[in-house]
């Protein structure tokens, strides 16, 4: 009971961190946002696709493995050991991470493209000299949340695991890394069996097919990336 | 109960023994200085008590269980050093992850505290002094109020003024509130009227742990004719030498009888009781000479 309550009280600390933290994160995002929109809508006399939902997709996959970097850095781990955590709590923190930010991230977006089709709205009927066509269905709209948030939380988690494992062991990471690019590079017969692979994962009959492909991606890039953060020790 | 157990600890970094082979017992509600030169392996030793750090060898049992990655142990300590905090967070923030963290946490005499040494709670912590920054630390570590405290160079960046109130607040916390506290700190002479134990570590060895009394009495200084001391080099363990003409300083671990000391103090012999730090630093001395040898070369 005594160790439950330590756990939770822990767990919620560390949580607290991590909002605080992740304000100034998310105050980023929505000032890219932001920007974009505005510079659509002073730029341009047409829309022919929604800016904000293609915005928020590709925002968050810069950002968001942006930050799996920087969380993932000793130095940033050292600072979350200032309160009392253990190492299972700071690997289930980052999953909590990996997992909302992109919703956060999603949601934000959809929520702009409101915004965006008022704005067109509104300027379609003060001028003659605009149009825009864009359709999303319930349908279109729930796949591509559905797809975007994966590939999102896949790309967050493989740089979660990657990082997790170089700031740990360095040298064999960049060795490993290195030799892999190298290998893409300069061995045809490699570079064409990485390329089939990726299209076997990306090219499948359905949304859910790709769905769990990258959720099982995603689940291994969790249980790699525990092994060293388990393993650590704090300098 | 003791709140700390070391056996045949060992920690190594590479090939370097950093810490090597210590076996020490720290009782509860005791307030430990834990004494040592630069490099000494003070900071190792607490960094594995906090659970950072993974013993190589040995065993380590703080609060009853090993605090390696346990948060039942972990979430009973505290361990303050002077690079604690993120230079991003805000202090109002870091007040109120630490009630969050610790069951025990004063967070109004916190907020009061702070408010005292005028640290705005709302300022980030990079627009803090260091002097504020370590004060902030040491708020947040002694109002957690956890039953193991470290306190690595808690002083560090304090004025003379801060040290002297940062003492009192220590001892009036740990009056009303028991605990066992660890202080690591250079400035052992402050540190006397606080300290009911000593653990002396060079090299990564443990050199002593004793009672502050002990150590008090641990060894004496004998000032006088080097042909009456001379004679005491063989017979007595001689932790300081140092030769000025005809005259002779020694200093002496303190295993003489009355008679001898009597005997001493008729030939013309000085006898002075040898400071706590002094104790430390001739304990903890290379064996290269001083510095102004150094220079006169």
């Amino acid at each position: 009971m005594l160790s439950q309550n330590s756990r939770l009280r822990a767990m919620k600390s560390l949580l607290y961190s991590y909002y605080v933290d992740f304000k100034s994160f998310y105050g980023i995002y929505i000032g890219i946002m932001t920007g974009l929109l505005l510079s659509k809508l002073a730029l341009s006399s047409s829309a022919s696709g929604s800016s904000s939902l293609g915005a928020g997709l590709v925002n968050g996959m810069f950002m968001l493995p942006i930050a799996m970097i920087i969380i993932t850095s000793n130095s940033e781990l050292l600072k979350k050991f200032s309160f009392p955590v253990d190492r299972n709590m700071l690997v289930f923190s980052h999953i909590i991470l990996i997992l909302v930010l992109p919703v956060i991230m999603l949601l934000t977006s959809c929520g702009f493209h409101l915004l965006e089709t008022l704005a067109a709205e509104i300027a379609l009927t003060a001028t003659g000299n605009f149009f825009y066509t864009w359709v999303i269905t319930k349908d279109s709209f729930l796949v591509g949340f559905a797809l975007s948030y994966i590939i999102m939380v896949c790309v967050g988690g493989i740089t979660w695991m990657v990082f997790a494992w170089f700031y740990r062991h360095k040298i064999a990471t960049s060795v490993v890394c290195g030799t892999f690019l190298l290998a893409l590079i300069y061995l045809r017969n490699f570079r064409d069996a990485f390329l089939n692979l990726i299209n076997l994962i990306v090219y499948s009959p359905s949304p859910g097919m790709l769905f769990l492909k990258f959720s099982a991606i995603t689940l291994i890039s969790f249980a790699v990336g525990y092994i060293p953060i388990k393993r650590m020790e704090v300098k | 109960m003791n709140a700390v157990i070391l056996q045949n600890l060992v920690k190594r970094f590479g090939k370097k023994n950093v810490l090597d082979n210590i076996s020490l017992e720290l009782p509860e509600n005791c307030i430990v200085g834990l004494i040592g030169r630069n490099g000494a392996g003070k900071t190792t030793l607490l960094k594995t008590l906090a659970g950072y750090l993974r013993p190589t060898e040995g065993r380590v049992t703080v609060l009853g269980q090993e605090p390696f990655d346990n948060i039942r142990v972990l979430s009973d300590i505290v361990f303050m050093d002077d690079e604690r905090y993120n230079d991003s967070a805000v202090l109002w923030d870091l007040v109120n992850q630490a009630a969050l963290s610790y069951s025990r946490f004063d967070k109004v005499t916190a907020l009061k505290l702070l408010d005292y040494f005028n640290i705005p709670v709302k300022a980030k912590i990079k627009k803090l002094s260091k002097g504020m920054k370590t004060l902030f630390s040491l708020v947040i570590a002694l109002l957690s109020r956890s039953p193991l405290t470290m306190l690595d160079e808690p002083t560090i960046g304090l004025d003379a003024a801060h040290r002297k109130e940062f003492f009192s607040l220590l001892l009036r916390d740990y009056t009303n509130h028991p605990r066992t506290i660890i202080v690591s700190s250079h400035l052992i002479s402050e540190l006397e009227g606080l300290m009911e134990q000593v653990v002396l570590i060079d090299q990564g060895k443990l050199i002593f742990n004793r009672a502050i009394e002990d150590v008090q009495s641990y060894a004496l200084y004998l000032s006088g004719h080097r042909r009456v001391l001379e004679e005491l080099e063989g017979r007595h363990s001689i932790i300081y030498k140092e030769s000025m003409g005809e005259m002779l300083v020694l200093g002496v671990v303190n295993n003489l009888s009355e008679e001898e000391l009597q005997g001493l103090e008729s030939s013309g012999v000085k006898i002075s009781a040898m400071s706590v730090q002094d104790v430390c630093v001739n304990l903890t001395a290379t064996n290269k000479g001083g510095v102004l040898d150094v220079i006169a070369k």
